[in-house]
C-alpha cells in the first residue's frame, strides 16, 4: 500500500475515508516494517509519522488521588440509594480497631474509644438477654444422644463416603424385599425361557439319534443298536469292565461314531458328558450320566427300524429305574427328570419324535415297565416297592416298550 | 475436674467419660443459647438448634482437631445448623408485618443512609423498659437483618473473632468479612433506632 492504486477494495471512491498521501503512506509502511522503532526510520518525514504514531502507546495515566475517594463516594451512595445503611467513616475506623483490639474499647485510640465503646455496647445488648432454663436442655441432648447411639446400633456402619452413616438392618430388609418381588416376576419367566431352550435342544437331540439309528438300521438289516453279552447281570448295572447294562446297547452308537457323545446327553441332565472320555468306552461309567432310556433289548422279539407300527425306541431318562437301582420305592406314573417332569421326549421306529406328558401310551402301555409288572399295576393301583424289579426283567415282545435304564 | 478445658472434656469424653460432655453442655449452655435465639429468633426454635449442634458435636467428637480450640468450633457448627433451621423456616414465608417496607428505609424516610452511632441511643436499661421488653426489642432489630449479615454480626459479637478468625470459620475473603461486618452494624443500628424510636413514639 505504497500508494493510490493499493487502496483495499471497499475504499475506493468513498470520499469521505481520510487518505494519506502517498509520501505518509510510504512512511507508516517504513515504520511498521523497522518494528515500530521511529528511530530506525530513515528520513524526516518518516521519522514525524512514526513520532506521531508512537504515542498512541505512550501510558496516560497520572496519579489522581481524587478518583479512589470519588468512586468509593459514588458506591456508598448508590448503597444508600437502595436503602441500605453504612457506618459514618468514624465509626467504621472504630469498629475495626474495636475489633483488632480483641474487642475492648479500652484499647483503642483515645480519639475513637468512645466510638468503640457505643460498638461495645451494642455488642452488649445483643448478647446480653435471658436464658433462665424453663427446661433441662442438658437432659434433652444427653436423651437424644442416647437415642441417636441406639439408632446408629441398629445401622451397619459400612464406610459409605465416610458421613458415617451406615445402612439400617430395615434398609437391607426392603432391599431383599424388593429383589424377592422382582426375583419372583421374573424368575418364573426365565426359568420358562431356560424349560424351553432345554427342550429344543433334546427333541433334536432325538431328531438326531433317530437318524443314526436309520443309518446303523440301513446297514445291520433294520436292527436296533444292541451288543452281545447282555443276559449276564442287571440292565441298570452301569459302567462295568464287561458291559451288560442297556445302555451299552445304546452306546454302540457314540462308540461305533453314528453319533457324538454330545447328542446323547439331554442339557436336563447335570451330570450328561458331552465328550469322549475314552475311545475306548463300551458304556457311559454311571447311571446318572445317561440322559436317555433304550428299549431294551433283552426280549424275544425286538423291535425293528422302520418296519410294522412306530413303536417307541428311546425317552428321556427312566425315573422309575433310577429309583428302583438305588433301591427305592418308585412312582411308576412319574416323568422324566430331564425337563422338571412335566413331560419326555419320545423317539418312534419311524424316526419321529414326540412329547408326551404322561409314561403311559394311548395303547394303556407304560414305557417304563414291562407288561407283566403293568397288569401288576392295574389291579394294585399304587406305587412300585423298592425291589419290584431285579434288573434282570425283559419286554415281553417286541410290542412291549420296555426303556431302561 | 471444675479446670478442666473445653478440649481436655471432650477428649475424655471420647474415652467414654459422659458425665465429661455434660459439663461440656452445662459450661456453654448460656451463651450459645443466646446466640442461637439472636440467630434464630426464638427461644424454642433456638433450644431445638441447641441440641441439634451439640448432637452434631457428639457425632463428630471423633473428627475433632485436639490442636484447635473447641469453643469457635460448636459455635461454627450451631451456626450451621441455625443457617440449617433458617432456611427451612423460609420456605413458610414468615413476614414481620411490623418491619418497615425495605424502600422506606432509606433517606426517604427521613434516616440518613449514614449511621452514626453517636446519635443512636444504646444507654443501659433504663426505667422504661424492664428487660424482658428490651431484649425483645434487640431481637425485632437483629430480626430485621439478613441472614447473611445476622450471622457475621453474631459471630463477631459473642465471640469476639478476629476478621481473620471470621474469614476462617465462614470460608469469605478477608475484605468481605470487614466490608460485610461494617454493613451488618450499620445495618443493625439503624434498625435499633427504628425500633427504639417506634417504641418512645408509641
Amino acid at each position: 500500500m505504497s500508494g493510490q492504486g493499493n487502496v483495499p477494495a471497499g475504499f475506493e471512491g468513498d470520499d469521505r475515508a481520510p487518505q494519506l498521501s502517498a509520501a505518509d503512506a510510504a512512511a507508516v509502511d517504513a515504520w511498521v516494517d523497522s518494528g515500530f522503532d521511529a528511530a530506525a526510520v530513515g528520513g524526516d518525514r518518516a521519522r514525524r509519522v512514526a513520532e506521531l504514531l508512537s504515542k498512541l502507546a505512550t501510558p496516560m495515566i497520572e496519579k489522581d488521588p481524587t478518583l479512589a475517594d470519588a468512586t468509593f463516594a459514588r458506591v456508598l451512595r448508590a448503597a444508600a440509594g437502595r436503602g441500605e445503611v453504612v457506618l459514618s467513616g468514624l465509626d467504621a475506623e472504630a469498629l475495626d480497631a474495636w475489633v483488632f483490639q480483641g474487642y475492648d474499647a479500652a484499647g483503642v485510640p483515645a480519639s475513637l474509644r468512645e466510638r468503640a465503646g457505643r460498638h461495645a455496647a451494642l455488642a452488649q445488648m445483643v448478647c446480653a438477654g435471658s436464658v433462665a432454663s424453663t427446661s433441662d436442655l442438658a437432659g434433652a441432648v444427653m436423651d437424644r444422644i442416647e437415642a441417636a447411639e441406639s439408632d446408629r446400633a441398629e445401622r451397619l456402619t459400612f464406610p459409605v463416603g465416610g458421613g458415617g452413616r451406615g445402612i439400617r438392618m430395615s434398609d437391607l430388609v426392603s432391599v431383599a424385599a424388593v429383589l424377592l418381588i422382582a426375583g419372583s416376576v421374573v424368575w418364573p419367566a426365565m426359568a420358562a425361557v431356560r424349560d424351553r431352550s432345554r427342550r429344543a435342544v433334546c427333541l433334536s437331540n432325538l431328531g438326531n439319534t433317530g437318524s443314526a439309528m436309520a443309518m446303523y438300521a440301513g446297514t445291520n438289516r433294520d436292527a436296533l443298536p444292541a451288543t452281545a453279552g447282555l443276559g449276564v447281570g442287571r440292565f441298570w448295572d452301569v459302567g462295568g469292565a464287561q458291559p451288560h447294562s442297556n445302555s451299552a446297547n445304546l452306546y454302540t452308537l457314540a462308540r461305533e461314531g453314528y453319533v457324538p457323545v454330545a447328542t446323547l446327553a439331554c442339557p436336563g441332565n447335570p451330570n450328561a458328558p458331552t465328550s469322549k472320555w475314552d475311545d475306548h468306552a463300551r458304556d457311559w461309567r454311571s447311571l446318572d450320566e445317561i440322559s436317555y432310556s433304550y428299549q431294551l433289548m433283552s426280549g424275544p422279539a425286538s423291535p425293528r427300524w422302520n418296519e410294522g407300527a412306530a413303536r417307541p425306541v428311546l425317552a428321556d431318562r427312566s425315573p422309575v429305574i433310577i429309583r428302583l437301582a438305588r433301591g427305592e420305592p418308585a412312582d411308576p406314573y412319574a416323568n422324566a427328570p430331564n425337563h422338571r417332569s412335566a413331560g419326555q421326549h419320545l423317539l418312534l421306529t419311524d424316526g419321529s419324535v414326540r412329547w408326551i406328558t404322561s409314561p403311559v401310551l394311548p395303547s394303556g402301555d407304560n414305557i417304563w415297565l414291562p407288561r407283566p409288572i403293568e397288569q401288576w399295576l392295574d389291579e394294585a393301583k399304587r406305587g412300585l416297592p423298592a425291589g419290584s424289579l431285579s434288573g434282570k426283567e425283559s419286554p415281553a415282545g417286541a410290542d412291549d416298550t420296555f426303556l431302561g435304564p | 475436674m471444675q479446670h478442666d478445658t473445653d478440649e481436655q472434656l471432650l477428649a475424655r469424653y471420647r474415652e467414654g467419660d459422659t458425665p465429661a460432655f455434660r459439663r461440656l453442655i452445662d459450661r456453654h449452655h448460656d451463651e450459645l443459647l443466646r446466640f442461637l435465639t439472636r440467630l434464630v429468633g426464638d427461644r424454642q426454635a433456638a433450644e431445638d438448634v441447641f441440641q441439634e449442634a451439640f448432637l452434631q458435636v457428639h457425632i463428630s467428637a471423633d473428627t475433632f482437631d485436639p490442636t484447635r480450640r473447641f469453643k469457635p468450633w460448636l459455635f461454627t457448627i450451631a451456626a450451621n445448623k441455625g443457617r440449617d433451621y433458617v432456611r427451612k423456616r423460609g420456605r413458610r414465608h414468615e413476614v414481620d408485618i411490623s418491619a418497615p417496607v425495605r424502600s422506606g428505609a432509606g433517606p426517604a424516610d427521613g434516616g440518613n443512609s449514614f449511621v452514626d452511632l453517636m446519635e443512636i441511643d444504646v444507654a443501659a436499661p433504663d426505667e422504661r423498659m424492664d428487660a424482658a421488653e428490651r431484649d425483645a426489642m434487640v431481637q425485632r432489630a437483629v430480626d430485621r437483618l439478613s441472614p447473611t449479615l445476622k450471622e457475621i454480626l453474631l459471630l463477631a459479637y459473642f465471640q469476639k473473632l478476629s476478621y481473620a478468625q471470621i474469614a476462617d470459620e465462614l470460608e469469605i475473603p478477608l475484605g468481605t468479612v470487614k466490608s460485610r461486618l461494617h454493613a451488618a452494624v450499620a445495618s443493625f443500628a439503624r434498625a435499633w433506632q427504628q425500633v427504639s424510636k417506634g417504641l418512645r413514639e408509641s
